[in-house]
């Protein structure tokens, strides 16, 4: 038997994975859009504004894509993102200097993943609701925060902190060039350390990895806690990009990225999909609303055409769990 | 040691005392009765009737989601029912000018539809009720906001702002259509044969089964009621409101399944009394009032409620489930 | 890596409320051998397993594990010790490759720490060559077939340093080409040091691959032979020889049943589960249906009621053929369904008896719809004192009835309906001695009341005292009919086990 495979072994394999599909018609569209509808497809969206969209987002797929590896989600992301948006600019408003403010707005995130992943992982509470209860606290403190005269946004003036999420490098983005050292590490993480892969150990097999020795509630609310570290990430960079906190930041934004990145190759019930694949996701699912808006669909019908997809996905794999339960002898 | 606790076993702490049986009534009238006390705008006319005519708005939306939960089942699509239903009847009175009954049947007939896309999804794909009904709560809302979008901000004909402020004998209609429907409903889940099936359904589904329950067919039923009762309390709200509103009935769902859940219901099956969810709703809304009373700003509104239900899924879950694993 | 003890098992006793499903077994493990335990169902051979793996604590009796005393009872520990378990249900990584499934504490790493995916893949191709397998070590797992999962979980035991692996049946739903790679594995490993404990019904198979067996029979020890002292005829008078007991009399051939056909199948059919199976059932008639674990009953018995489907055959009651049934259809025919296990499905554990025994007649109980409390305590009642249901009010619920009490409540709740049929599935699991014989009484006694009766269970003893006549089946199909003299336990078990 070979050890190695050479090239057309390689391709024939990569041709099989189900991500294929997304990238080629990811492609496609590009193509179509940049091809046919030059114009409007350069000016609406430029690559610099796509980057700056797309990096937020994609930082806090990665963290999203780590638990649904592990059979987990969290919907709590958003309103976490736009808080801790919003606590960064209120300390940052009252003199504290970048460094410091950023840490807090991290802590932020870490301590709401500390909530959702102890509430999950050691007391056996459905984390469906669960991030559905700190969504909503989330929210109602982001509100809490900003209330009164700041309802509409606390002024950054801190330049070193408008840097991160303002300032390019090498004519990228500072904040895309964060959310590629993320993904990168992420996705090197899950291929290749002991760490990263117990992740599909758990997700595939919650018992049959507690019984190999895996520690699977420890991993569990870590994992939660990266999540929730890296919404806040998402959302400091954000802020600091637009340098107002706003209300709205984040509204709506976790089942988008749980969209994203079942595009992206994940499943609901765990072990599947690659980090990278949830980069793949937001890709194609900014290239979708990018099409949406150059077609000029309104943001309603976009509501729509995402709640068909998410109905369509989750009875699909309701389906075909079910098949594969009733071949080993379910009723 | 078996490591599956049986149901039987994990009855500890509050519920093993039967009083646990009555603590929402308890612990509602409790509230109430401390603002009472304390703030003296609490217990007035105007404030009190405020509140439970709030309450006569929202019952029917807590009666769909305590028979689902009775069965172990969900629909978090009930608060952007709650919100199509509200400018569909609109815009069929207004826009195409249909006569307002008709338009309310129209409405109710279309509800039901998604009741019936709701049920079919959940019982013949074996799908989760929870996370389908996130899509057709996104895909429903879409709708709405399209509607809404489409009206451009109306006000709402006179007649159909009417509903809502119907009176007899200067209090509302829909206070006494709560406590009857209410008592009734709770009179037909403890005495009437089909409505047992609930419980039956709730507490072991194959046993039901077993012995001639039609599961599949009560459960789509039941997610049919729930969306149009929904679509009722929209009708309502939007008339109450009296013209177009974005985001009307956002975050509804979630209030009602706490109220459920405050008031015995168990997202496992098997437990739900309408009556206790509305004390559960009840006491929501108190304690909400309550913060209005103590001055505290509407901002920590959602708080409140994300933390009450934390709180109470954490209990349902120590209480009701049977076996530790997530 | 000679001989010598590795696991002793020292009056292990072990009860389930009035069942005693261990009694005061002693017997011990040697290391490097291939140790059958053998027994009919309900002989006490998962209860066993399930001690030695840490699931469950015995009420008396220790285990000693290569001398010393397992301390603790968690099957976490026991997999820290050495002991590991392969299911029936497949414990395996299904979104993972085979390497990983092998291997899933990911040993290998290179200088850095970091996986060494080379070397990972270089190991598993290493281990499934040495076992003559020709596997891809990077195929994803859920595209091999079972027996080829299966047999990687056994590497993952070995991969994972166990030392003594309890397989339960193995080869269960294999070809016999993938029954001899799995039998092969076994033995080479053997001969590597593992000691391994292997649980199956099929004679023949046990015959081959063990060097001792161990017989259960009713929870107790019976004998440990080698395998060479023994042959297939003894074994089966090891597993179901019994004195004659005042309990089990073989009934007498009734002269009651008539002609009358009332419930017939006909090439019943459903992929995987059953084949060509065919039957009648006439009126007033009890009939056995006896099979081992694999052997399709589980799967008959709910086709038979609805619950699941068929692929092809056709079933007919009084002559009129049924298409597309369910449960509730084959319940206004007038059958009804004891389940086979009342802790999973069968009761409402949290609800009154009354409540329970509501269910399948609402109607009957109620006036336009409306329940009549009293009516429905007047009808529990009636069945409380019909089968001395042990019981201090209706209102009390089966959580807190004993288990002979629940499963007469069982009885009763399907009785309900007067039906025309019932469908019995292990109509006396998990009950005290008394409460069996009672049980046993009414399921006799139905006939009279114009009731026909299909028994499946597993106790030979309880089919041979109940039954008219006894059906056997065997990989999915039927083997033989036996009436009247020909049914004998040890043909039973022949025909159900043998070659």
């Amino acid at each position: 038997m070979k050890v190695t495979m050479n090239v057309k072994e390689i391709l024939l394999r990569i041709l099989k994975t189900k991500e294929i599909v997304v990238i080629v018609i990811a492609i496609i569209m590009f193509l179509i859009l940049s091809i046919g509808a030059s114009s409007t497809f350069l000016t609406i969206t430029t690559f610099e504004s796509l980057q700056a969209s797309i990096a937020p987002n994609a930082i806090i797929a990665v963290g999203m894509m780590i638990l649904l590896i592990s059979g987990v989600f969290d919907l709590s992301v958003g309103s976490v993102m736009g808080l801790s948006g919003a606590i960064t600019a209120l300390v940052l408003s009252f003199g504290l200097p970048a460094v410091p403010a950023v840490l807090v707005g991290l802590g932020v995130g870490l301590g709401f993943g500390f909530v959702n992943g102890f509430l999950v992982a050691y007391g056996g509470v459905n984390p469906l609701i669960v991030t559905i209860g700190t969504l909503y606290i989330g929210r109602g403190l982001v509100n809490a925060v900003m209330r009164g005269e700041l309802r509409y946004g606390i002024q950054i003036k801190n330049q070193s902190f408008l840097v991160l999420g303002q300032g390019m490098t090498l004519g990228i983005y500072n904040m895309f060039w964060i959310m590629l050292v993320v993904l990168l590490l992420a996705q090197f993480l899950t291929l290749k350390t002991n760490l990263g892969r117990r992740l599909y150990f758990i997700g595939s097999n919650y018992e049959a990895a507690r019984l190999v020795g895996v520690k699977v509630r420890r991993t569990r609310l870590l994992t939660f806690m990266l999540s929730g570290f890296f919404a806040a990430m998402a959302g400091i960079l954000a802020t600091s990009r637009f340098g107002i906190s706003s209300l709205y930041l984040g509204v709506n934004l976790e089942l988008k990225i749980i969209i994203s990145c079942l595009l992206g190759g994940a499943s609901i019930a765990g072990g599947q999909g690659f980090v990278a694949g949830s980069f793949l996701g937001v890709v194609f699912l900014a290239l979708i609303v990018s099409i949406f808006n150059i077609l000029e669909i309104s943001p309603y019908w976009q509501n729509i055409i995402v709640g068909i997809i998410l109905v369509f996905i989750v009875s699909l794999d309701a389906y075909l769990v079910t098949k594969r339960k009733k071949a080993l002898g379910a009723i | 040691m078996t490591k599956a606790g049986n149901k039987l076993d994990n009855r500890r702490g509050l519920s093993s005392i039967n009083v646990g049986q009555y603590s929402i009534y308890i612990v509602a009238v409790v509230a109430f009765l401390f603002l009472s006390f304390t703030r003296p705008n609490f217990f007035r006319y105007t404030n009190i009737y405020s509140l439970v005519f709030g309450l006569s708005m929202e019952f029917l939306l807590v009666i769909g989601i305590t028979l689902l939960l009775i069965m172990g089942e969900v629909d978090l699509s009930i608060g952007s029912v709650y919100a199509f239903a509200g400018v569909f009847t609109g815009m069929l009175v207004y826009e195409l000018e249909i006569p307002l009954i008709i338009s309310i049947l129209i409405c109710l007939i279309a509800t039901g539809a998604i009741g019936f896309i709701n049920g079919f999804l959940v019982v013949r794909f074996r799908a989760n009720s929870l996370m389908i009904t996130i899509g057709t709560m996104i895909l429903f809302r879409g709708l709405a906001d399209v509607l809404i979008n489409f009206l451009k901000g109306i006000t709402y004909p006179y007649e159909y702002r009417a509903i809502a402020n119907f009176k007899i004998l200067n209090i509302n209609f829909t206070i006494f259509l709560m406590f009857i429907v209410i008592v009734g409903l709770e009179y037909l889940l403890v005495n009437h044969a089909s409505f047992r099936k609930l419980y039956y359904i709730g507490e072991n589904k194959l046993s039901a089964k077993i012995y001639g329950v039609r599961v599949e067919r009560v459960k789509h039923t039941v997610f049919i009621i729930t969306s149009m009762t929904a679509g009722l309390a929209g009708i309502l709200g939007a008339s109450r409101s009296g013209q177009t509103v974005w985001n009307t009935g956002q975050g509804l769902e979630f209030k009602m399944i706490t109220a459920a859940i405050l008031g015995g219901a168990s997202l496992f099956g098997g437990k739900g009394s309408v009556v206790k969810s509305l004390f559960g709703l009840f006491l929501l809304t108190i304690i909400l009032n309550g913060l209005v009373m103590y001055n505290v700003d509407p901002v920590w509104t959602d708080v409140v409620v994300g933390f009450v239900l934390i709180l109470a899924i954490v209990f349902d879950t120590r209480i009701n489930r049977e076996k530790l694993v997530f | 890596m000679a001989g010598g003890e590795i696991l002793k098992i020292d009056g292990i006793t072990k009860s389930f409320g009035v069942v005693e499903a261990l009694k005061e077994v002693s017997f011990s493990i040697n290391r490097g051998e291939i140790h059958t335990i053998l027994g009919e169902n309900g002989a006490g051979k998962s209860t066993l397993v399930k001690i030695i793996k840490g699931e469950l604590k015995p009420e008396t009796g220790r285990l000693f594990f290569e001398g010393d005393e397992i301390p603790v009872i968690d099957p976490l520990y026991a997999n820290s010790i050495g002991i590991t378990m392969v299911h029936q249900e497949l414990t395996i990584f299904e979104d993972l490759n085979v390497a990983e499934n092998i291997y899933p504490n990911n040993i290998f790493k290179t200088r850095l720490g970091l996986i060494d995916k080379r070397k990972l893949l270089e190991q598993s191709r290493r281990q499934l060559s040495l076992f003559h397998l020709d596997i891809d070590p990077s195929e994803r797992i859920v595209n091999l077939p079972v027996a080829e999962q299966r047999i990687i979980e056994i590497l993952r035991a070995i991969a994972l340093k166990r030392k003594l692996i309890i397989l339960d049946e193995p080869t269960s739903g294999l070809s016999e080409r993938d029954v001899k790679i799995l039998l092969d594995l076994i033995k080479q490993l053997k001969s590597e040091g593992i000691t391994f404990v292997y649980i199956s019904h099929r004679i023949p198979e046990v015959l081959d691959i063990s060097d001792r067996i161990t017989v259960l029979k009713d929870g107790n020890y019976v004998t440990t032979v080698d395998k060479q002292s023994v042959g297939e005829a003894e074994l089966i008078r090891l597993m179901v020889g019994r004195e004659v007991d005042l309990l089990y009399s073989k009934k007498q051939a009734s002269t009651g049943t008539g002609q009358k056909v009332h419930f017939e199948v006909v090439n019943l059919a459903k992929e995987n589960f059953v084949q060509d199976v065919s039957f009648k059932l006439r009126k007033n008639e009890i009939l056995g249906i006896y099979g081992l674990q694999g052997s399709g009953v589980e799967k008959l018995s709910q086709i038979l009621f609805g619950l699941d489907t068929r692929d092809s055959g056709s079933i007919r009651i009084a002559g009129e053929e049924i298409r597309n049934y369910d449960s509730d259809r084959m319940m206004r025919k007038g059958f009804s369904y004891l389940n086979s296990n009342r802790k999973q499905a069968g009761l409402f554990f949290d609800m009154s008896s009354a409540e329970n025994m509501a269910c399948p007649v609402l109607d009957k109980v109620s006036k336009n719809k409306i329940l009549k409390r009293k009516k429905i305590r007047q009808y529990t009642q009636g069945f409380v004192e019909r089968f001395n249901i042990v019981i201090p009010d209706v209102k009390t619920k089966p959580k807190n009835l004993s288990g002979g009490n629940q499963q007469k409540l069982m009885f009763s709740i399907c009785l309900g309906t007067s039906p025309g049929c019932v469908i019995l599935n292990e109509p006396t699991r998990g009950i005290d001695v008394g409460a069996k014989a009672e049980i046993h009484k009414f399921i006799l006694g139905l006939p009279d009341d114009d009731t026909s009766v299909i028994v499946f269970s597993s106790e030979i003893p309880e089919l041979m005292s109940l039954c008219d006549r006894i059906v056997i089946m065997k990989n999915s199909r039927i083997v033989q009919e036996l009436v009247g003299d020909e049914i004998d336990e040890e043909r039973i078990m022949t025909l159900a086990a043998g070659s």
